[in-house]
């Protein structure tokens, strides 16, 4: 039987955090959660995720380091990320890398998850 | 920083930093600098950095690109240069020079009576005496006709650049050069016009009548000689009289009069700005009396070109001055709007996701009641999440209602309405309604109620808010702590006749430099939880108050704040007597005097 997939969620809102975290209950997913990129990065690494979603607004470091190192992370490992923010920064920029405007729709979110982790 | 600045044309104001080895500039909204003007090419010209310099090209632009007046094609930019693209000027400012010194730390002010070199005050002048230097000489005092000239000359430069320096209003500025010219040159008439930057006309902004003469005529100026002096830049003394061998004052009187005039230039920095015109009209009885058809003379021409140029050199300082105001107002502007819509957006986000759980609940529910039999598992689930859904949406709406009130409150210039309460009851409430979110948050919230609090005259719901917003950020403070407690307490100081409010948390502190800081508008370290507008609208209102707000604060030990306000009793017939104290809470009340300490060391506080 194939295990649940693991997504690390990264948003210093914890209504984000709730809403993500049960929707992808719903499709079978367990959720491992922090509030900021920076603490993201060994978390991904210890529990070995299939996905993350990263708010790059939680990022509270200049110039989005926290996030930046997270997507670099994610490059390396080839774990996918989909970083949601208000503006996407260059310096995202990752092969795995996938990004969202906020406000996003839920609807669309999810959408863009599972194609990831049925492409994983 | 190297930067452009928008001193003229649609973007005036605008700043915009040189942070990168290359800048484009043009119409275009890919561009770095992007200006709004339609005589600019979509890629006009760009900046290429070499050290610390920056080098401008023109990118083969319709209209050319001109640095200081001189159209180029490829500039290395110094610091002041004005740059044109269309009718945009911008300001360049570039690296500060780093090989200059910093000497502040060789001099050293001293007290008197250490390092006295023996030095004395010999002569002191105040600045009228100063200006004495241009008083006629002595009579003593040989002077030639050249050094009186030259003496009023200087005295008469001395005071424009006086009379200009004190005013930022231009047209008070205009006003008052044209004050002065009419003080020092026997004209009848006289204006002032300025180019308008946007159609490079020149428009009237000033006209002066002598009083006396009697005239509704319209000042009429040639344009030719207005263009004459504008593209040549020079001043020109015109008349109407017959430049004739032949003319005499006797056949002047055939004429009615001779109008005689000076246009000159005002010449700034860099450009013309605009021009003063004068003009005297001579009679034929005055031509008579002095004998001749001339009143203004070269030195009249050369007194009225000095003057227009200080005026210029003031007008451009005025219009510096707006363009940085307006830059300063539109950066203003700009990060309220800015910081508004990210935290609208994150509440927007939030109702979002909560009416998306809702949308979900709803259709798990119908499916529960479709299949015939109702499936109480997948109902009770379709509740849950209904709920879960629900609780979010909820939250939000008091975000945004928070938001609102924060920003009203800040921006109304209202003075409080004070009542007659009870701040015990008012800060109880505040610690009642955080209970929930520090329960969720595993944080410790201790309430300790001052036993004794009078009845004290204030508006409750402003200070309700006051207090809501402090510790809403003391509980926000401990989030990324170990541990973490917030202490609420109140105060009653009989001596100083202070009410305090004390909340202390074990966040990480605040640096000494950023406590002045906390209380700006949007300043938030809170990253997108932080509205930036809690602390500043809780100062406003202890301020309102006639109180303040105090910050103790140590970095990785936490901060206290203290809200402090003088305790004003109700006077009132019928109100509660002044000094009577309040019931403890849940016993009877206990007849004491107050006691005159700002701390209460019972009972134990209550721990949500």
């Amino acid at each position: 039987m194939k295990p649940a997939p693991r997504v690390l969620i990264v948003d210093e809102s914890a209504d984000s955090r709730e809403v993500l975290s049960t929707l992808l209950a719903r499709h079978g997913a367990t959720t491992i959660e922090a509030r900021r990129p920076g603490q993201a990065v060994e978390l991904a690494d210890f529990h070995q995720v299939d996905l993350i979603v990263c708010d790059a607004d939680s990022d509270p470091t200049d110039q989005g380091t926290g996030t930046v190192d997270l997507t670099a992370a994610a490059d390396r490992s080839g774990t996918p990320i989909v970083v949601l923010g208000t503006v996407r920064r260059t310096k995202y920029s990752a092969l795995t890398e996938q990004f969202l405007a906020k406000p996003y729709h839920y609807r669309q979110l999810i959408h863009k998850i599972e194609g990831l982790l049925d492409a994983a | 920083m190297p930067s452009l600045f928008v001193i003229q044309g649609r973007d005036q104001g605008s700043r915009f930093r040189l942070d990168d080895s290359l800048v484009t500039i043009g119409r275009g909204t890919s561009n770095a600098v992007q200006l709004h003007d339609t005589e600019v090419s979509r890629d006009h010209a760009e900046l290429n950095r070499r050290g610390d310099k920056f080098v401008l090209r023109d990118l083969g632009s319709s209209n050319g690109t001109f640095v200081n007046g001189r159209q180029i094609r490829e500039h290395e930019l110094a610091s002041g240069d004005q740059v044109q693209f269309g009718r945009t000027l911008l300001l360049y400012t570039g690296v500060t020079d780093d090989q200059l010194e910093d000497l502040a730390d060789k001099v050293n002010i001293v007290a008197r009576n250490v390092e006295d070199d023996g030095s004395r005050i010999v002569h002191s002048m105040t600045q009228s005496e100063g200006s004495e230097i241009f008083a006629p000489p002595e009579e003593n005092e040989s002077a030639s006709p050249w050094l009186a000239r030259a003496r009023s000359n200087l005295q008469i430069m001395y005071r424009t650049a006086l009379a200009v320096s004190h005013t930022l209003d231009i047209d008070q500025l205009l006003s008052r050069i044209m004050d002065m010219i009419f003080e020092w040159v026997d004209a009848d008439r006289g204006c002032i016009m300025l180019k308008d930057p946007e159609t490079d006309q020149l428009v009237p902004k000033v006209r002066r009548q002598r009083r006396g003469v009697q005239t509704d005529e319209r000042i009429t100026i040639s344009k030719t000689i207005l263009d004459y002096v504008v593209d040549h830049n020079e001043g020109v003394l015109t008349s109407n009289a017959r430049d004739d061998d032949r003319f005499d004052a006797a056949k002047s009187i055939l004429q009615l009069a001779v109008r005689e005039a000076i246009c000159v230039p005002m010449q700034g920095r860099y450009d013309v700005v605009g021009v003063i015109y004068i003009d005297t009209a001579l009679t034929p009885h005055r031509i008579l009396q002095q004998g001749s058809a001339n009143k203004f003379t070269h030195e009249h021409l050369k007194l009225m070109i000095a003057i227009a140029h200080q005026a210029a050199l003031a007008v451009e300082d005025t219009s510096y001055y707006k363009a940085m105001v307006q830059a300063e107002r539109l950066a203003a502007v700009g990060q309220t709007i800015a910081s508004l819509s990210h935290h609208i957006k994150n509440i927007l986000q939030g109702v979002r996701g909560g009416s998306y759980l809702i949308e979900l609940g709803i259709k798990d529910h119908a499916k529960a009641l479709s299949e015939g039999e109702l499936n109480v598992e997948l109902a009770e689930k379709s509740v849950t999440t209904m709920r879960k859904g629900w609780h979010i949406v909820e939250r939000n709406q008091e975000r945004i209602s928070a938001l609102v009130m924060d920003m009203l409150t800040f921006s109304k210039e209202r003075e409080p309405v004070p009542e007659p309460s009870d701040l015990n009851e008012i800060v109880a409430d505040v610690v009642e309604l955080m209970k929930t979110r520090a329960q969720e948050e595993n944080v410790v919230l201790a309430w300790d109620a001052a036993t004794t609090m009078p009845t004290l005259m204030f508006d409750p719901e402003a200070m309700h808010r006051a207090v809501l917003n402090v510790v809403t950020n003391a509980v926000d403070a401990c989030l990324d702590r170990d541990t973490r407690r917030v202490e609420v307490a109140t105060l009653y100081d009989l001596k100083e006749r202070m009410a305090r409010i004390r909340v202390t948390d074990t966040g990480s502190g605040i640096e000494k430099e950023d406590l002045e800081r906390i209380f700006g508008v949007f300043i938030s370290r809170k990253g997108g939880r932080g509205t930036g507008l809690g602390l500043p609208v809780s100062q406003k209102i202890l301020q309102e108050h006639g109180g303040r707000i105090r910050v103790e604060s140590q970095p990785d030990q936490g901060s206290t704040f203290t809200l402090e306000f003088p305790a004003a009793p109700p006077h009132a017939a019928g109100e509660h007597a002044a000094e009577a104290p309040l019931p403890i809470r849940g016993g009877t009340t206990i007849d004491r005097p107050p006691i005159e300490s700002d701390h209460t060391p019972e009972p134990t506080p209550q721990n949500y």
